[in-house]
């Protein structure tokens, strides 16, 4: 893996020796710790005791239980987890293509990457986390998952890789490291020189006009609404750029999928499936209680006044393919 | 993989769609369904279509040969039967392994998901309900008629599989006495319950896979996603499942209400529950089924019922964390990962109906 690796302060080669890599230019040296590229300052963070006790139930009792204990802690005060295989259906979306090189920008409870390993030849996941990144670690080892490789990266460093060296890219949330980056432009730009020729990255982001981002100001990442987005990845160079929206919620697993390019199956979903939102468990119902109460007197507007087109504006976030 | 799918419809598509104009292009809407489900399914529409043009089921696991196997000859056995059933499910235009994929291709139904009105006291609707449950029994009637069989060598291969399920559930859960003499009081009527006759179960004939569509003379009926289905089922099995789920996840309050609302439909002396064994009742006679056999048909749907599930969540958990509803009912039970999958929905209403088995009977 590491020939695959550059320093993430000067971007130059690294060298391997025992459990140590040396940045051939800058003198750089990062660790590996239990074979896990160590890309931080060296702290104590990854002995953290909290840390310590979800990994130990991981690697002593596996992920599977260490998953539900922490899902069935955050359960006990109604936070209910937010990630499942369904995350990363958007996957049959892309073409098929079983040598692709994928970089997972953010690992959660390392879902997407395992989804995303059985369509690709290897994937790189890097999160600034090390919680995550160690559980990926065990998680992996123990579904025998092999083409994943796991890497810690503190933030405000780049990505430790050459340009054009990824046909899929996905980035989770807003990820995106603001202290660095002068901005989500810049960002994307940066990715985009990752991509090699057709390769697509894939983004899950909030909109700035979704209902519950309106009500939410104080949500802690930043955002933008469609047309801004638009607006950035055909300055960067994509040619191919295709938007749906996840709903309930863009970073959770979603009950639908819409492509939002196409105003007749907007329609449909208006009309036919999102009456099926009554339909789920009263614990589900209740959990996205205001805001379904919001798009359904909307939704009604919409179609009434045959704006369906609109939608796209406040959606609560957005899956992007951008092909370059 | 669903671009190559694209591809492939759009090149064969006189073949497919005889009479439908042919898309420049597709987009797809995702439904990914519930997690423990094991599909995900997409509709596609064509470039400016009101109505989709197909329906695709993706399955997430590869070792789903029997699953698909299962579901195809279900659907092309339906496909030849009289119009009042082969028009109410849908085509199976291709199954296929697409890049490691397995991906059924069927045709679009009309209608929507049937509803439920609940009243205050916290049942459905009568007038509404008997609408629904004459329109189901009347379906289910037709399709355990014409997919009928009794087969000696088939009901001993049947007979055979129940009891090492009983087996395996007993070992799985751990009985009570009442629920182990419930247990002996099926594993007696095995038999006969079979000789009585297999037909096509659903499998999951729960009221979001039915769709009711209502033009202004006649409400018509579809019945959608047979991932479950089986070619020899028991009779009564879809009913008991229709009934069962029929109002609990519209039941508002905390997760007990999910037990209290399989006690309201079965247990309870309410008019609800009269309604739901009037049509029991009605359905046994008019598939000549023995109403003496009825409570250990019941007890064997559960059984069956608390078996797939468990199956199905330690599927699940293999891949990925468990459902949050199945969290939730560990969580009511403070129950630790090992038991979690132990303590389920299916299991719950086993117990229940051990102790409350009369209560059942009275009334069918």
């Amino acid at each position: 893996m590491i020939k695959n690796l550059l320093c993430p302060r000067c971007g130059h080669p690294l060298r391997e020796e025992l459990n140590t890599l040396f940045c051939v230019s800058c003198l750089a040296t990062w660790y590996k710790i239990n074979g896990i590229p160590y890309f931080g300052d060296e702290h104590d963070k990854y002995r953290n005791q909290d840390i310590s006790k979800f990994l130990c139930v991981a690697e002593s009792d596996g992920w599977d239980k260490a998953l539900y204990e922490f899902v069935y802690k955050k359960s006990k005060f109604s936070k209910i987890p937010k990630e499942d295989q369904r995350i990363s259906d958007w996957k049959y979306l892309l073409p098929a293509h079983r040598d692709r090189f994928t970089l997972v920008i953010g690992c959660g409870h390392s879902t997407v990457p395992i989804m995303l390993a059985d369509i690709s030849k290897k994937v790189f996941a890097v999160d600034s986390s090390w919680k995550n990144i160690m559980f990926l670690n065990i998680r992996k080892d123990q579904q025998k998952v092999k083409n994943i490789f796991p890497i810690y990266l503190q933030r405000g460093l780049s990505l430790p890789f050459a340009r054009k060296s990824f046909d899929l890219i996905s980035l989770n949330s807003n990820h995106w490291d603001k202290k660095r980056s002068a901005s989500f432009y810049n960002y994307v730009l940066y990715l985009h020189s990752l991509l090699k020729p057709d390769g697509v990255l894939q983004l899950n982001l909030n909109n700035r006009l979704a209902a519950s981002h309106i009500l939410n100001p104080s949500d802690k990442y930043s955002s933008y609404d469609i047309f801004t987005y638009q607006k950035i990845f055909r300055m960067v160079g994509f040619a191919n750029i295709r938007y749906y929206a996840p709903l309930p919620y863009h970073n959770e697993s979603p009950l639908f999928v819409v492509p939002l390019e196409n105003t007749q199956s907007l329609i449909y979903f208006f009309r036919n499936l999102f009456p099926l939102f009554d339909m789920v468990s009263p614990e589900v119902k209740r959990s996205y209680a205001l805001e379904y109460s919001i798009a359904k007197i909307g939704i009604r507007l919409m179609l009434f006044f045959r704006l369906a087109k609109l939608f796209k504006i406040f959606v609560p976030g957005f899956i992007i393919f951008a092909r370059k | 993989m669903l671009p190559e799918l694209t591809k492939y419809m759009l090149t064969n598509w006189n073949r497919f769609f005889p009479v439908t104009r042919k898309p420049n292009n597709i987009d797809f809407l995702g439904i990914p369904g519930s997690v423990d489900g094991g599909t995900t399914t997409f509709l596609a529409f064509g470039d400016q279509m009101k109505t989709p043009l197909f329906v695709i089921k993706v399955h997430r696991h590869e070792d789903v040969y029997e699953r698909v196997t299962n579901e195809v000859k279900v659907l092309n056995y339906l496909a030849t039967c009289d119009d009042d059933i082969s028009n109410t499910v849908p085509r199976l235009i291709i199954s296929k392994k697409i890049s490691g994929v397995w991906v059924l291709v069927q045709s679009i139904l009309k209608g929507k998901p049937m509803d439920v009105i609940i009243n205050k006291k916290g049942t459905p609707k009568l007038k509404y309900s008997e609408k629904n449950f004459r329109l189901i029994t009347t379906w289910l009637e037709k399709l355990s008629l014409t997919s009928r069989s009794v087969d000696d060598s088939l009901c001993n291969r049947h007979s055979q599989y129940f009891k090492e399920t009983i087996d395996n559930f007993t070992f799985l859960f751990g009985l009570s006495a009442k629920e182990l003499y419930l247990r002996d009081f099926i594993i007696e009527r095995i038999s006969s319950i079979i000789e009585e006759g297999l037909c096509i179960q659903h499998g999951d004939f729960c009221r979001q896979n039915l769709l009711v569509f209502s033009p202004l003379i006649r409400t018509r009926f579809s019945v959608i996603d047979w991932t479950d289905c089986k070619r020899f089922g028991l009779p009564l099995h879809d009913l008991f499942f229709f009934f069962t789920t029929y109002f609990f996840q519209v039941r508002r309050g905390t997760l007990k209400k999910i037990t209290e609302s399989f006690e309201s439909t079965f247990f309870e002396d309410n008019s609800y529950s009269k309604l739901v064994k009037y049509y029991i009742a009605k359905h046994c006679e008019a598939l000549s089924v023995e109403r003496s056999n009825l409570s250990a048909r019941f007890g064997l749907f559960l059984i069956e019922r608390a078996i797939a599930e468990y199956q199905r969540l330690l599927k699940c958990s293999n891949n990925d964390v468990l459902p949050r509803f199945t969290i939730n009912l560990a969580l009511s039970e403070r129950t630790d990962f090992k038991e979690a999958l132990k303590k389920q929905l299916w299991i719950r209403y086993f117990r229940a109906y051990a102790d409350k088995r009369e209560l059942f009977e009275k009334g069918l």
